[in-house]
């Protein structure tokens, strides 16, 4: 039987040498994270000292309030919040990338795709715009794909706070970019980590 | 499309990392791991994380919340425990800010310095005993059942519970320090007629609640201004 999470980083406060399988099953997630909200460079600082943190902060952890991933994320999270001007400068090159949302089609929808462009620079700046505690919640859901309560038990708010944040994110977008629901939604492929905070909007 | 999906394709599922970042974060990560921790250092990261990561804000704190302890005004109400709107409200405020221990500690300091200055409400320690025990109980409790701490309800509910337990000692042992038998005090408790005890209790309860719900409220506020210029200025929280 596979040892848990929990069990590995409980064992890892008496054998530290334990915490590096924590590292080979977690790194890659974090990472991915990581890179979308702050690119690359930063990613690679921030994804190592996520888990230093993690190790440093090993005896603190309590296996009945989070999930050793979502307790990473919420490590990640703050680590973030050191740098929100390079999460600015992210944000803004997104806004300024091209927006493949259509990709599939074809030749036909020429104007739609110079629409999601403009779309793109948009939600870039709603997302810049945005309250950073909002955001966070929105973006664990959508890029970290944790659950309601994993993003609770990562920046160790009440349950209720994150739905209301997550509400207000919504509000914030919709204000933003009110056309955004008429965007179809059978050309979307998810991202990497499946839909399960999609799934919880229905 | 809502906005989950949206904000999904609009990145994308972000790449891998390379084999040299993996390799150079593992690096990182067994220097940690195989570096010696020393007990001092590990006492201040210990109490550095039950501070939740700023030492600094909570040592500041404390040493307001005992001053204030310390300089309550003593109020002519005429209601039983009715100062616990601000000593235990602050002590609740310890707890939830700097975690366990930190209302114990505020406790035993706010009792010794109002010893010290000469403000214990009978002149004895037995006057500022309660914030010793009421220390203890807080950190305990909170201990025993973390979640307490994340509603105002409960809070209020063990507001109410340690000022019933702690608003006994000062005029129990007061009347020990004066020679009064156990028979004595007996006698005099029992002596309290119903309205008597309806006023009492209520008054501890009432009082005790309104602590919980008031210690809540501040470390409520206390947190969002403190998110609120860390992340303006770049601060790190803790984890």
């Amino acid at each position: 039987m596979s040892v848990t999470d929990e069990e590995l980083l409980l064992a890892s406060r008496a054998d530290g040498d334990q915490f590096g399988e924590l590292f080979d099953r977690h790194f890659a997630t974090i990472y991915r994270y990581l890179h979308r909200r702050v690119g690359s460079d930063l990613a690679d600082e921030l994804g190592a000292e996520t888990f230093v943190r993690a190790f440093q902060h090993r005896d603190s952890y309590d296996p009945q309030r989070a999930p050793v991933r979502a307790w990473l994320f919420g490590i990640a999270t703050n680590l973030v919040r050191r740098h929100h001007r390079s999460e600015h400068r992210r944000l803004a090159a997104y806004a300024k990338a091209p927006f493949d949302l259509f990709q599939d089609e074809g030749t036909a929808a020429i104007d739609t795709r110079v629409s999601a462009d403009a779309l793109s620079a948009r939600l870039g700046r709603s997302l810049a715009t945005m309250r950073s505690q909002d955001r966070d919640v929105l973006l664990l859901i959508a890029w970290a794909d944790l659950t309601y309560a994993e993003v609770a038990a990562a920046l160790g708010t009440p349950i209720g706070t994150v739905r209301s944040r997550l509400a207000r994110a919504r509000h914030h977008i919709r204000r933003d970019l009110p056309d955004v629901n008429d965007w179809p939604a059978h050309n979307v492929t998810p991202a990497a980590g499946g839909t399960k905070g999609a799934v919880l909007h229905g | 499309m809502d906005e989950v999906h949206l904000l999904q394709r609009w990145v994308g599922p972000g790449p891998d990392p390379s084999e040299t970042t993996i390799a150079v974060a593992r690096a990182i990560l067994l220097r940690a791991i195989e570096r010696p921790v020393t007990r001092r250092s590990a006492l201040l990261q210990r109490a550095r994380r039950q501070a939740g990561g700023s030492l600094t804000k909570v040592a500041g704190l404390a040493a307001i919340c005992t001053s204030a302890i310390m300089l309550q005004p003593h109020t002519p109400l005429g209601l039983p425990g009715h100062r616990a709107l601000g000593w235990l409200s602050l002590l609740l405020v310890m707890r939830l800010e700097g975690g366990t221990g930190w209302a114990t500690g505020v406790g035993l300091a706010s009792a010794l310095g109002t010893l010290a200055i000469g403000r214990s409400p009978n002149g004895s320690f037995w006057g500022v005993l309660q914030y010793v025990v009421a220390g203890i109980g807080i950190d305990a409790f909170l201990a025993a059942r973390p979640q307490l701490a994340r509603n105002p309800l409960h809070l209020a509910g063990l507001g109410a519970l340690l000022l019933l337990l702690v608003g006994w000692i000062t005029p129990i042992s007061n009347s020990f320090v004066a020679g009064v038998s156990i028979r004595g005090v007996w006698v005099s408790l029992s002596s309290v007629g119903a309205s008597g005890w309806v006023r009492l209790l209520g008054s501890d309860l009432g009082f005790g609640a309104g602590a919980g719900v008031i210690g809540y409220g501040v470390a409520w506020v206390l947190n969002r201004q403190w998110r609120h210029l860390a992340e303006r200025f770049g601060i790190e929280t803790g984890q």
